[in-house]
């Protein structure tokens, strides 16, 4: 069985706005391992779920508010996507 | 992380307000107005036509971030397709199950968000801006590391009237369903 995640994201400006659907599929075995360093990221963020939104402009649970979180940004924003 | 652990991502777009304005007359009675239900149901049948190419046997489960815009009109309409056995949507889209779910708790709902938060970043910032060739490096890096598994329907100017095009006129006047 697949299984598949459906996120909506929104984003406008005062002359256009545009809709995303994002709908990311994994196997089974490959979530699995997915799972692993993706909540080691989270734990080290002392994050409880990934926000792009915050990660990327520097909110909430993703503050960088120390040199050291500072560094984890930028080893996170290229081990995140690939 | 993400681009080497997916099967398939699939981002569907639409700009609202255009979306809206072109739709013919009789589609918004007949399909709604729901922007995210109408991109949610091109997601099914483009994974469900994938799957003939990739894993013609496979079935999938489907998850949501709960509380999402208009979640109960996608659920309706998921449920719609999953009981149409009469056009052979269901046993092409093989849903086996569609659930809500907190976004912490399916940890897969936290890549989609970050696909579709760089879509529309890309097409805030580069694409609409003719700067289509300049994407942020880490956009790159995931289309480069996920190359083949990214597929993307951008529905507007001549494609979105293709794809209303592809609607019968007696649908939307409702004498078929």
């Amino acid at each position: 069985m697949l299984k598949g995640y459906f996120d909506l994201g929104q984003k406008a400006d005062a002359s256009d706005e545009v809709l995303c659907v994002a709908c990311v599929t994994f196997k089974p075995n490959k979530y699995k391992q997915f799972l692993r360093p993706w909540k080691r990221m989270l734990t080290a963020w002392g994050a409880k779920a990934f926000h792009a939104t915050d990660f990327y402009n520097g909110c909430d649970e993703f503050k960088r508010d120390t040199p050291e979180r500072s560094v984890l940004y930028r080893e996170d924003s290229k081990r995140i996507p690939t | 992380m993400i681009a080497e652990h997916v099967y398939r991502v699939l981002l569907v777009s639409f700009r609202p307000a255009e979306y809206l304005q072109a739709a013919p007359p009789g589609w918004k009675e007949q399909f709604g107005t729901s922007v995210h239900s109408i991109a949610v149901q091109l997601c099914l049948i483009s994974n469900g036509w994938w799957r003939y190419e990739h894993c013609r046997h496979e079935r999938f489960a489907y998850f949501m971030e709960i509380g999402d815009t208009d979640e109960a009109e996608v659920l309706k309409t998921v449920e719609r397709m999953r009981r149409d056995t009469k056009h052979g949507t269901a046993e092409v889209i093989r849903v086996a199950a569609f659930k809500p779910v907190e976004k912490g708790l399916a940890k897969g709902l936290e890549a989609a968000d970050f696909a579709a938060w760089h879509w529309n970043k890309y097409y805030m910032d580069k694409f609409r801006t003719e700067k289509a060739m300049e994407p942020r490096k880490d956009f790159e890096a995931f289309a480069n590391i996920a190359q083949g598994k990214v597929d993307y329907i951008f529905a507007t100017g001549e494609l979105l009237k293709y794809f209303f095009s592809l609607v019968p006129q007696s649908v939307l006047e409702g004498q078929t369903t």
